[in-house]
């Protein structure tokens, strides 16, 4: 029925041109509000609800029980639409609003603590080769309807529970960090409490998938994914013209890189920023010296600040002095344990911010160290150049078995078209991928141009309402006590930097509450499809198969939606703990998916003597070492254990454990299907 | 549905295409970030390393991924779609 599909594809494009017009006039009546004079407390809120009311809207029309619709959105996606809603599904609050402010902080390669920068950006696209040439028209052609699908029709009922858990696993702790990132939006936006911040997306999450799954979200995520492009590229273009005269950032902000190299010798040289180093040194080896013997250290300042507190009412100073010490004196650690842990992690900032630039690598170098220097800085660029490329493979390996990702190229209409939406979708997510690093290399000029040498009496006034939302997001402090704002003295959350652009850049209001709206439509459409992931997991991929097929009924449909709402509920909980920097959390989750999945998915579909013990055996020992590389060597566990920090094998960072458990699990599939093939061979001669 | 798709027949030439893909995206992504250090020099207003991580290897693999779907797609016409 081509006649038919193309008059539906012809009423789609009609209405996807509609909504982008429309959206553009909202954004100039907006901007006319707000000239006009229209509060800027009006402008979050409006954008937040009128984003939320409108996915909602669409998530309500594409209600549905019927299951092939529920799971699959009636396989008859186009590829194209297929593909803004898969860029909009895998473009999540990590790539929004953290990678920018990632590759802002990190530069090319990111620092040994961290290492990141490009291989993001090539990492998170790079993987979709991988799908698209390997994974994504295999499944398509089998027909079938989640991942753990196919580890039941593959290698059987083991295979496909292990499966599942690994599916809850990983997407659970992707979803958290999306409703992080809500929350942080919502909360800003609105001014209201993180909590109520969380609570206020979660409702917008739960309209859409809640009522009709694959087929609501699918046609929300392809409405989310122009507001998220729109809000991208407008503060891109917009700082681009500012700095450079011309929208078209992507080719010209080249330009800058050698400009913020020498801004980035100028900083080093100057004698204000080696002021504020050398404090930071100083605090630095204060905390060393406290450390040496933390119970006497606690104790003398507790008893100073005692004292303190003593002399001050003894001369009958101002309240508000007493109450000052006082708070201080209560926020000191309790114990020797705790004293330890939280003067560690401050002796160990102090350190990072007496280096050069505060700790930032410079923006355009490639690795740490250096290759031809001493065997120091030779091992540290071995072993800086080595995480970069841990990191890289386990992005690309995991977007390449990411259950909610892979899900997606189920709902195409045939196998082609599955081939030809993934085209499509790494089209769609390149154009926001190519301007990140333009927009943190804008930004980063903006910063160290303009900001930099600004008097502490004229502050702008967004960094005090960022440090109010969390005050881990942003801290400006006058260390050497000049009254002038230095670049050591600045220290940015990754997770703020993107949101704050448009302040930061002096663009109009509006274009701060459509990033927000923009940051809100890509963890919401992600948050979606993992939550329908894990509610599948928990009910369909948990029930056996019916006649050595897989099946869908709608009392299934119906137990799917309840399983969706009490994970958003326990995701929510979660993420209101505020546990860690989205993007750590969205890349473990990464390593962790990469090495269940990837081995026994592509030997399954690739190599036909891969057994079903194999498969098991193969996921059980790629999920051990990928969750045990990250338990024994994360600081906490090792602290509490009492040993030293450190356990890493070749130096290679936690988030990027996968780099260890995928090639353990294709050893031992190998290793296991040839051993019972050779059993058997034995056992029939 | 059920048979595992290892046992269907491919279009002759697709295992060798796909390594071809595979071996270009390999060479693009950790090829050229094993050497960064070493292509610093500075094409056209960019330096190479910095322009080839952030660019031209996105590019690169749209090319791969599109390369793969149009020979693919004008190999096989509808042979492996046994859909409706």
């Amino acid at each position: 029925m081509p006649g038919a599909s193309r008059a539906y594809a012809r009423r789609l494009h009609r209405k996807l041109l509609l909504f982008t017009l429309g959206l553009l006039a909202f954004l100039l009546l907006m901007h006319w509000a707000e000239r006009a004079g229209l509060s800027r407390g009006w402008i979050g809120p409006i954008f937040l609800f009128l984003s939320v009311m409108m996915y909602a809207a669409v998530g309500i029309s594409g209600r549905t029980t019927d299951p092939e619709e529920f799971y699959v959105a009636g396989r008859r996606v186009p590829a194209m639409y297929n593909g803004m809603a898969t860029a909009a599904d895998w473009m999540s609050a990590a790539s929004f609003i953290s990678l920018a402010g990632a590759l802002y902080l990190q530069g090319f390669s990111g620092t040994p603590a961290q290492p990141g920068g490009l291989a993001y950006v090539l990492g998170w696209t790079g993987g979709f080769c991988l799908v698209g040439l390997l994974m994504a028209p295999r499944l398509r052609a089998m027909r079938l309807y989640t991942v753990p699908d196919f580890f039941a029709v593959r290698f059987g009922r083991g295979a496909q529970l292990l499966a599942a858990l690994g599916a809850v696993a990983c997407s659970f702790m992707y979803v958290v960090a999306q409703i992080y990132g809500i929350g942080l939006i919502a909360s800003r936006l609105t001014g209201v409490q993180f909590e109520i911040g969380i609570l206020l997306g979660l409702g917008g999450v739960l309209l859409c998938s809640f009522l009709g799954g694959m087929r609501a979200i699918t046609w929300t995520q392809v409405v989310q994914y122009v507001v998220l492009l729109v809000a991208f590229l407008i503060p891109v273009s917009w700082l681009a013209y500012k700095q450079l005269g011309t929208p078209l950032a992507l080719l010209a902000y080249g330009q800058q890189l050698p400009k913020i190299e020498q801004l980035e010798r100028k900083l080093i040289d100057s004698p204000a920023e080696q002021e504020v180093r050398a404090h930071f040194g100083e605090r630095a080896r204060d905390y060393a010296e406290r450390l040496r013997d933390p119970a006497a250290a606690l104790a003398r300042e507790r008893s100073a600040l005692e004292d303190r507190i003593r002399a001050l009412r003894a001369e009958g100073a101002d309240f508000a002095f007493v109450m000052m010490a006082r708070r201080e004196l209560s926020a000191l650690p309790k114990d020797e344990t705790s004293a330890r842990e939280l003067w560690t992690r401050a002796m160990n900032e102090a350190q990072e911010r007496a280096k050069p630039l505060g700790g930032l690598p410079r923006h355009g170098q490639a690795f740490a160290g250096d290759p031809d220097g001493t065997p120091a800085e030779r091992a540290e660029f071995n072993t800086s150049r080595l995480n970069f490329l841990a990191l890289m493979f386990c992005l690309m390996i995991g977007t390449a078995s990411l259950p909610h990702l892979l899900t997606r190229f189920y709902t195409t209409p045939s196998v082609a078209d599955t081939r030809r939406s993934v085209a499509w979708s790494l089209l769609f997510i390149a154009m926001l991928y190519l301007a990140t690093p333009a927009l943190a290399a804008l930004v980063k000029y903006e910063v160290m141009q303009h900001l930099v040498g600004s008097s502490f009496d004229a502050l702008p006034n967004w960094i005090a309402q960022w440090a109010r939302v969390d005050p881990g997001l942003i801290s400006v402090q006058d260390v050497n006590g000049d009254r002038i704002l230095q670049f050591g003295e600045i220290r940015l959350g990754a997770d703020m930097i993107m949101l704050a652009t448009p302040e930061l850049g002096g663009l109009p209001y509006v274009v701060s509450g459509l990033v927000a709206a923009g940051g809100l439509a890509a963890a919401l459409s992600t948050a979606d499809g993992l939550l329908l992931t894990i509610s599948n997991a928990l009910v369909h991929d948990t029930a056996p198969m019916r006649g050595g097929r897989v099946w869908v009924s709608d009392n299934r449909v119906i137990l799917s939606k309840f399983a969706l709402l009490a994970v958003a509920m326990v995701a929510a909980a979660t993420a209101a703990l505020k546990t860690g920097e989205i993007i750590s959390l969205v890349t473990a989750s990464f390593s962790l998916a990469a090495a269940t999945f990837f081995p026994a998915l592509t030997l399954g579909l690739f190599w036909r003597g891969a057994t079903r013990r194999g498969a098991v055996a193969g996921m059980l020992v790629g999920i051990a070492v990928t969750v045990g590389y990250m338990l024994q060597a994360s600081a906490g566990l090792r602290a509490w254990w009492g040993l030293a920090p450190g356990g890493l094998w070749w130096g290679i960072h936690p988030v990027s454990a996968g780099f260890f458990g995928v090639p353990a699990g294709f050893a031992v599939i190998a290793a296991v299907s040839a051993w019972e093939h050779w059993r058997r061979r034995r056992t029939v001669a | 549905m059920t048979a595992p798709a290892a046992t269907k027949k491919e279009v002759p030439g697709a295992a060798w295409l796909r390594a071809a893909l595979l071996l270009l995206w390999a060479a693009a992504s950790f090829g050229a970030a094993f050497f960064a250090r070493d292509l610093s020099q500075v094409v056209a207003g960019w330096p190479l390393n910095y322009w080839w991580l952030a660019q031209g290897g996105v590019l690169l693999f749209i090319g791969v991924v599109m390369v793969y779907a149009w020979w693919m797609g004008r190999a096989a016409p509808a042979a492996d779609d046994e859909d409706r």
